[in-house]
This record gives structure tokens, sequence and C-alpha cells, in this order.
């Protein structure tokens, strides 16, 4: 085990090191010209005359390959990943302060993705080839073929256009004005936990209110996705001699699969959620654009419309960072539920 | 011992299996009785419903298999009829079980006091420090060496026969009345096999409980029966003690169950050279299960079922055809003797 | 032998009611991408997937006997979905092909040779499936320029290393069996034996990985130019239609046509690869039954 979570975290390096290389060369892939302007885009464009020269100079844009990922990683190492033309300010500042956003709302995403999703599943197996399993497995498959963006526009036009429940974007006019005005401290700059903390339900609930919609939309397919893995896999389970050994101590069925059963279920299940996470995180490139909501996945989407290359080139690191981390997490973890994987 | 109230008495047991290809007629009319203390050997090849009568008794069965008929009394209450609840209160009380493979029949997640434990929390409504206690003095009583520190083991941390063992505190932590044990022995190395049905031997004695052995090996049977079920089919072909079925068998079908053993050697593994294969549960043949590789089959075994009868004191056969396997038996022994 | 074992399996898949259905909604969309020309005759032969301006007013006009599925941002919605059936075929046959054949190529190398070559090759995989698929296929996208066929080689490019790890570890499977090694016993030569014995046993696999990966690849390539990079304004593509609509967010009432057809099309068409996938999935590998 411990030799287990020592060699991942030495492959960790590795891995990193191969992402910043396999970026810096999709920031290649520009050309000389398109970089330079990539580069110059940013506010030293406008102080002075000749700035090309500099910038050239600089980043060492006129220099061999090597010479230039390393003066890129030594720059991004920094924290310096350029100037975002869409946030106006540098890319790592912009990322920062939009993450917080997409974070919040994936987090949402998540609860009912586990919980529903898992639940779903075991009663689906616990309820093998009888009807409720067969529905169960045909909202599966249709909620999978579901394109996310297709499912949030269909929810707007449900919720929102015809019902009116709920609508679009983030955060209502008046609760904007009441999150940005100097008495509301952002503590988390999630604004579900900051409302809480500054004892202001009335906007809690108004950003409850814009969050159905998108966190629903985000987590359907995940909930398909949990339900059919937890399914077989807790049916799998079900047929495992231990289960009738459980039985025959004359356990009560609760326990059989809320103890026997569910823990081994879940193994697999446990081995997806990074993977879950991660996509989760991702989704919200086009989930945030759908429902109009600001965070780190518009703003990826709205940089790659916009062709701001350093935004998108720094979003692309930071999302792998993230997902590398993740898995690392997940892993580790995975080796934690599993004690025969624990030991070896 | 016939004196005695039968522990456990299983009346006409039939359980049948529905499943998509037809009905599998899995145990087809099944009697015998356990005597407390004593030990019942069931003994057949695999399918012949040996395993499906043992999961009947704690209604274990899966989905698709069903107790259409008889009786199960258990101290007088029929289990086919008792509800759920008061069924579980039986299981891994007064009627424990042990399975085949110790390596999937124990959770690999949980540590083994801690599955021992749930049984002897669940039956005998003490503390968790107390059945932690009586886990570690029935590890103990098993023979597992060290087993402060096993308790808390995890069972692939465990050897087979330590696993077996481990399961055997684990059915036996309730002092249950009846064990039944569904070929307790068949994937462990014959060293330990030796050892393990000693124990239980031991246990018996200890504990006084009667146990029903499940088996396909003779040799198993022979060593540690009181009285024999010989099941083929779905049926009881015969049915007596322990000695009368070794030196004086009367269905041809245990006949040659015993012919098939090499005289040596009991403790080879498969034994059986019975001609033909066992055949297709979906498909049984009519008459007597057993015509289509019996030597002996006339006419009436392929058109009509024989009923278990009493042919002396306490030995039950269901054959048409018992002088003929006299007659056969004289011949052997006189070619034996050339 | 092997026509039997097809004919069983067709015998297994037909008995199963949802891979029908998924089978019966591909068969329907083949037809439409056959017929579009007759369905919806294009109004420049040699540039079928310009979708026609239907009218010159930027309002969007409701389904009516000319338009049976309305109009939106000038053009005929039910051209668009037409012909747009034949690019979410182009797409994910290219893609999903390409990319399997990718995957065949690394993952054969690197099972086959073993040692460095494939510790440098998977890890090469692990860098590539560093990145989500979602968020590299649009920088990449971005990064070479926009446009349709970008999307297409960005899906390529980060869609490889499914099948190259199924290949490898099926390539390892095979060599630790043990006809295998008494294949090699009597000196028959490695690269007969991987290609005797492994090829059946992934042909099967890859089909089954590419039949499930067809209807998420048509999704990335229509999120990408729902978000505007990937086909141009006014090319027949479902995403393109879809995009139309994030103009008219908060007046649904208005528009709800341009999403609800091209958003059907779109449902049915993952929901009929996604059940025969399943289905075949369940005939070649009953471990993942259930």
């Amino acid at each position: 085990m411990i030799a287990y979570i020592i060699r991942r975290l030495l492959l960790l390096p590795l891995i990193l090191f191969g992402v910043t290389i396999l970026i810096f060369g999709m920031l290649e892939l520009l050309g000389p010209e398109k970089l330079v302007s990539a580069y110059i885009r940013g506010p030293e464009a406008e102080k002075v005359a000749g700035a090309t020269q500099k910038i050239i100079e600089k980043y060492g844009l006129d220099k061999p390959l090597p010479v230039k990922y390393e003066r890129w990683l030594g720059n991004v190492l920094k924290g310096d990943l350029g100037w975002s033309l869409v946030g106006k300010q540098p890319v790592l500042s912009a990322i920062l302060s939009r993450f917080p956003y997409t974070l919040e709302l994936a987090l949402w995403a998540i609860i009912p993705v586990v919980f529903v999703g898992i639940w779903l599943g075991i009663i689906s197996a616990v309820h093998h080839n009888k009807f409720l399993d067969h529905f169960l497995r045909v909202f599966a498959i249709i909620g999978w073929s579901f394109p996310d963006f297709v499912f949030g526009l269909f929810m707007i036009l449900i919720f929102y256009t015809q019902l009116g429940w709920f609508p679009p974007g983030y955060l209502s006019f008046d609760m904007e004005r009441v999150v940005t005005s100097s008495q509301f401290v952002n503590y988390t700059k999630m604004v579900t936990i900051d409302s809480i903390l500054n004892l202001r339900f009335d906007v809690f609930l108004d950003a409850l209110r814009h969050l159905i919609a998108p966190v629903i939309t985000l987590a359907y397919l995940w909930w398909a996705y949990i339900l059919r893995i937890t399914r077989s896999s807790m049916l799998e389970v079900l047929r495992k001699e231990y289960i009738r050994t459980a039985r025959a101590k004359g356990l009560s069925e609760d326990v059989v699969i809320n103890k026997h059963a569910r823990r081994n279920a879940l193994i697999p299940v446990a081995t997806v959620s990074g993977q879950m996470i991660i996509a989760l995180l991702a989704g919200t490139v086009i989930i945030e654009s759908v429902f109009n909501r600001p965070g780190l996945g518009r703003f990826v989407a709205m940089a790659a419309t916009q062709l701001d290359y350093m935004s998108i080139i720094g979003g692309a690191l930071f999302y792998s960072i993230l997902l590398v981390l993740g898995n690392l997490i997940v892993d580790v973890s995975y080796a934690l539920i599993d004690p025969r994987i624990r030991l070896q | 011992m016939e004196s005695k109230q039968p522990l456990l008495k299983v009346n006409n047991l039939k359980t049948y299996f529905f499943t998509d290809d037809g009905v599998v007629k899995a145990v087809d009319g099944v009697n015998f009785e356990v005597y407390p203390g004593e030990t019942l050997g069931i003994v057949g090849e695999s399918g012949c419903g040996k395993s499906v009568t043992s999961l009947s008794i704690l209604r274990l069965l899966d989905e698709k298999g069903k107790i259409v008929d008889g009786e199960i009394i258990f101290e007088g209450k029929d289990l086919v009829k008792l509800d759920e609840n008061k069924m579980r209160e039986i299981r891994g009380n007064d009627i424990a079980m042990i399975f085949q493979e110790p390596m999937v029949a124990l959770n690999p997640v949980y540590t083994v006091g801690d599955q021992i434990m749930e049984a002897i929390i669940l039956h005998q409504k003490v503390h968790k420090d107390e059945a932690r206690k009586i886990a570690i003095d029935m590890l103990r009583k098993v023979g597992i060496p060290e087993p402060e520190k096993r308790v808390d083991e995890y069972p692939h941390e465990l050897s087979g026969g330590m696993r077996q063992r481990a399961m055997i505190a684990m059915a036996l932590s309730c002092h249950p009345k009846l064990l039944i044990a569904d070929e307790p022995t068949t994937a462990l190395d014959v060293t330990i096999q030796a050892q393990i049905l000693e124990l239980m031997k031991q246990l018996q004695k200890d504990l006084d409980m009667a146990i029903i052995m499940i088996t396909h090996d003779l040799g198993v049977i022979a060593e540690i029966s009181d009285r024999v079920a010989v099941m083929y089919a779905g049926k009881m072909v015969e049915y007596t003690d322990v000695k009368r079925l070794f030196k004086n068998p009367k269905h041809p079908y245990t006949w040659a169950l015993l012919n098939a053993i090499p005289r040596l050697d009991i403790e080879q593994e498969r034994l059986f050279s019975i001609p033909g294969v066992v055949p297709d549960a979906l498909h049984f043949p009519s008459g007597c299960k057993f015509h289509t590789r019996c030597e002996f089959a006339t006419e009436k075994c392929r058109n009509e079922e024989p009923g278990l009868i009493e042919i002396e004191d306490g030995h039950f056969v269901a054959c048409w055809n018992i002088e003929k396997l006299e007659a056969a038996k004289d011949r052997v022994e006189v070619g034996e003797n050339k | 032998m092997l026509r039997d074992e097809i004919k069983k399996n067709t015998k297994k898949f037909f008995k199963n009611p949802t891979a029908v259905l998924g089978l019966f909604l591909l068969v329907f969309f083949i037809i439409i991408a056959l017929f579009a020309p007759l369905i919806a005759p294009p109004k420049d032969p040699n540039n079928p997937y310009r979708i026609p301006i239907a009218t010159w007013s930027l309002e969007p006009k409701p389904p009516s006997p000319e338009h049976p599925f309305g109009v939106i941002g000038q053009r005929d919605i039910f051209y668009g979905v037409i012909w747009g059936t034949r690019t979410a075929f182009r797409i994910g046959l290219i893609v999903a092909g390409i990319s399997a054949i990718i995957g065949i190529i690394m993952g054969s190398l690197s099972g086959y040779f073993g040692g460095w070559i494939d510790e440098v090759l998977m890890r090469i995989t692990d860098i590539f499936m560093s990145l989500p698929f979602l968020v590299a296929a649009m920088v990449l996208t971005t990064v070479l320029g926009k446009g349709l066929d970008k999307v297409m080689i960005a899906m390529i490019v980060f869609g490889w290393m499914g099948t190259a790890r199924l290949i490898r570890g099926n390539i390892l499977q095979v060599k630790e069996e043990q006809y295998v090694l008494a294949a090699k016993a009597l000196g028959v030569r490695d690269s007969l034996i991987i290609l005797k014995h492994v090829i059946p046993n992934t042909i099967f696999p890859v089909i089954v990985q590419v039949s499930m990966r067809m209807g998420s690849l048509v999704i990335t390539a229509a999120a990408l130019s729902f978000l505007g990079l990937g086909a141009e304004p006014g090319y027949a593509d479902w995403g393109t239609l879809l995009s139309y609509s994030r103009n008219w967010l908060t007046q649904f009432d208005k528009a709800w046509f341009s999403i609800v057809y091209p958003g059907v099309a779109m449902v049915l068409f993952v929901l009929a690869w996604n059940l025969v996938g399943d289905a075949l999935r369940d005939i070649f590998d009953p471990r993942l039954r259930g």
C-alpha cells in the first residue's frame, strides 16, 4: 500500500511535466505570428511603441523550442500565465477568481449524484428484473443518451419559459446588489455558503433557485451512470457466497444489503467517482454557458470563442492539474476502502 | 437413539426452481429426520439436490427457488410456514451453516472478528466488548493460534484451513443445536480436511449439537456420520445408518458409488465412475431417475417410480430390483474369491 | 462454427427489445442520411451542407407547412436536421474510426514489446488522459483555428487512449494464456501468436467501444458547435442549429422549436448508438452484463 502510494507520488511530477509539454505544444501550434500577438495583447502593448520586440525578447519567442519551453515553464511556475483578454486581468487571477463559482456548482451537483445515483442503483439491483428495475434501466439509458446542453435547454424551456420557476443566471438583480454591497462579506466566494454566514437567507434561497436547474442538468447524466455501475456491481455482489453467509447468520435483509453488500459494491463506484468529479468540473464549461452563470467554465468557453489563447491555455493547465490531483486522491482512497489493496 | 424426539424432521420436501428454460425439480419429495447430537450425512453427486435441501431448511434459496410442498419441522415449528422475522431468529442461532469455499464465504472487506461478533451481538444481545471476548474464545476453541491478533485480520490474510476454522467459529459462536455443513472440506488440502473433520467431531461432542454433513465424498461420510441419506436427481434413494450403508447397500446407485471408491485410498477426491452422466435437471427421465445408468434397469423402472420403503428396521430403499442387486453382489464376491 | 456463433448472437440480439429499438432507430437515421437530397432537396447542389436562407427577418418563425420545423436565425430547421444527420454520421464514424486505429497501433506496440516501450507509451497515454476530453478538444480546436474539421482533429488527438489501453490489456492477457505459452514452447513466432490469438479476442471489444463512443463524440462535437467553435453558422449541424437558440434564452416561447427538433434528433441518434452498443457489449462480454 505504502509502496503503491509512493509510486503514484513519484509518477505525479512526471505526469505533470508531460502535461506541460503537451500544453506548450498546443501553444506552439499557433505559429510565431499568432503567438506574438497572443503575448502582446497584454497591458504592456499599450505602454510603449516597439513593445513587440520586447515581448519577443522577454519570452524568447525567437529562440529554439527548448529555450522557449524553459522560459514558458519558468513563467508558469512563477504563476505568470499571461494576460487574459476576456478577463482583463492576469490569467491566473482570472481563473482563481472564477473558480469558486464553478466549484460551488460542481459540489452541489455531487450531492444528488452520489446519493440518488447509488440509492437508485441499489434499489434497482434489489428489485432485479422486476418492474422498478426495468423502469430505472430505461431511465438510465435515456439519461445517458441526453446531451447535457440539450437537457439544459429543455430545462430552461420547461422550468423557466413555461413554468417560471427556475430562471437562468446566477442571482436575481436585487440579490446581486446585496452580494456586491459592502455589508455582505465574501468569505468563500460561494454564495450559498456566504449568504448563510451573512445570515441573508433571502440571498441563499435566491441562489438555490438559480442553482436547481443547472445542478440537475449537471447531475442527471451521472445519476444514470452511477446508477448503472452501482446496479451491476451490486448484482454481482449479491450473488456472492458471503452474502449467503450473512443471511445464514440471521442478519436482516437491511443489514445484509446495507452493510455486507453495499461496501463491496461501492468499490467499483469509488473508482469512477474521481473521473466523475473531474467531468462535473469540466461539464461546467457547457452548463455555465447554457445557464449564463459566471465561473471558470464560461470563462474558458468565452476565451475560446474570442481566441483569447493565453486564457484557454491557462484554463487547460488548471483543469489538468485538478484532474491529476483528483485521480491521485481517488486512487489513495480506493486503496483505503478495499483492505485487499491496502495491505499489498 | 430412534426413541428420542427428532430435532429436525423433513417431510416430503419439494423445492423447485422456476427458470427461464423451465421448472427444475431440484428436490422432489425428500424425507429424513435428525436427532439431537447425531450426524446425518447427505451424499450424492453434484446437482443431486443435496445443497438445495440444506438451503431449503434455512430458507436461503435465491429468488428463483421455491419450496412448493412439504414441511420442515424444527423443534415443533414448521420452518416452511414461519414468517421471515421468526426465521431470522433461528438462522445463525439455532441452526447455523458453513459453506464449501471459506474464501468466498467470508466478506472480504470486514475483519474475521467483525463477522463473528455480528452474529453474537444479534442473537445473544450482548455488548460489543463482550462479543469480542466470545469471538476470541471461539477462535481459540477452533484451534486458531494467537486469536487476539487474528480477530482483527481480514479473511485474505488467513490460510484456507484457518479460514474454514474461522467460518466454523462463526457458525458455532451462538451454540446452535443444528449445524449444516455444505461440503466444508472439499476446497481444502487432504491433511487439512482430516483436521477440520476431527475438529468438527470434537466440537460436536463439546457443544452437543446435531450436524447435517453434505458431501459428495463417502470418505467424509464414513468418518463423521451416524446415519446417511443418499440422494440422486432430487430424490432420496437410500436412507440408513452408516454401518449398514457401507456393509450392505441396497440401492444400485449406492452400490455403484461404493464400488467407485479405490479401496486403499479413501482420501482421493473424485470418486465416481458410474457409466453415463447425471441427467439434465430440466429433463429428468420418467420412472426411476437412475434407470438410465442402472445395469439392472427393467421396463418397470423406466415407467414407474419406486417409492422409499423400509425393507428392514431403519433401512429405507427406493428400488424395484433389490434382489437383482443381491445376486450381483454374490457374483462379484465369487469373482473376487477366485 | 463461427457461423453458428454469429447465428446464436444474432438471435440473442433480436431477443432484446431495447437492442431492436436501437437498431431500428439507427436504420431510420441511416435512411435519412442516405436520402437527404430527396427529403430536403438542396438549393445549391454543390454546397448542400449550407442551410439555405429562408427569410430575411431575424425573428424565429414557428413551424408551418412550408417550414415544418420552423425557422431560426433565418435558416430552415427541417433542412438543417435532415442534412445534420449526415454531419453527425460523418463526425462519429471518422473520429471513432481513426482514433480506434491509432489506439490499436499504440496499444499493440505497448503490449507486444512490453518493457520500456510499454512504460513510455503508457505514460504518454496517461498524459493525454490528464486533460478533460471536452476541455482538451476545445483548446486544440481553438488553437488550430475553429471549424468542424479542426473539431474532428482535436477529438481524434485526444480520443485514442481508451482503445490503446483496451488492446494492451488484451495482449497482456493473451500472452499469459496457457495455449500461448504452449505455442511459444513449440517455437511459434511471437508475432504470429499475437496475430492469431489477439485479433479474435480484441476485435469485438473494439467494435463495442467504437459504437459506445459514437454517441458521446457527436455530443462533444455538437457542444463545441453550440459554443461557436465548430461548424460555422448556417452549416447543417445539430449543434449549430441549437446554438441559435442561445440568443433567445429569455424568450424561449418564441424559439422552442429550435431546441426541440434538433434536440430530439440528437437524443434519438445518441440513444440508438448507446442501445446498440449496450446490446453488443452484453453479447460479447457476458461479464459486464447485469
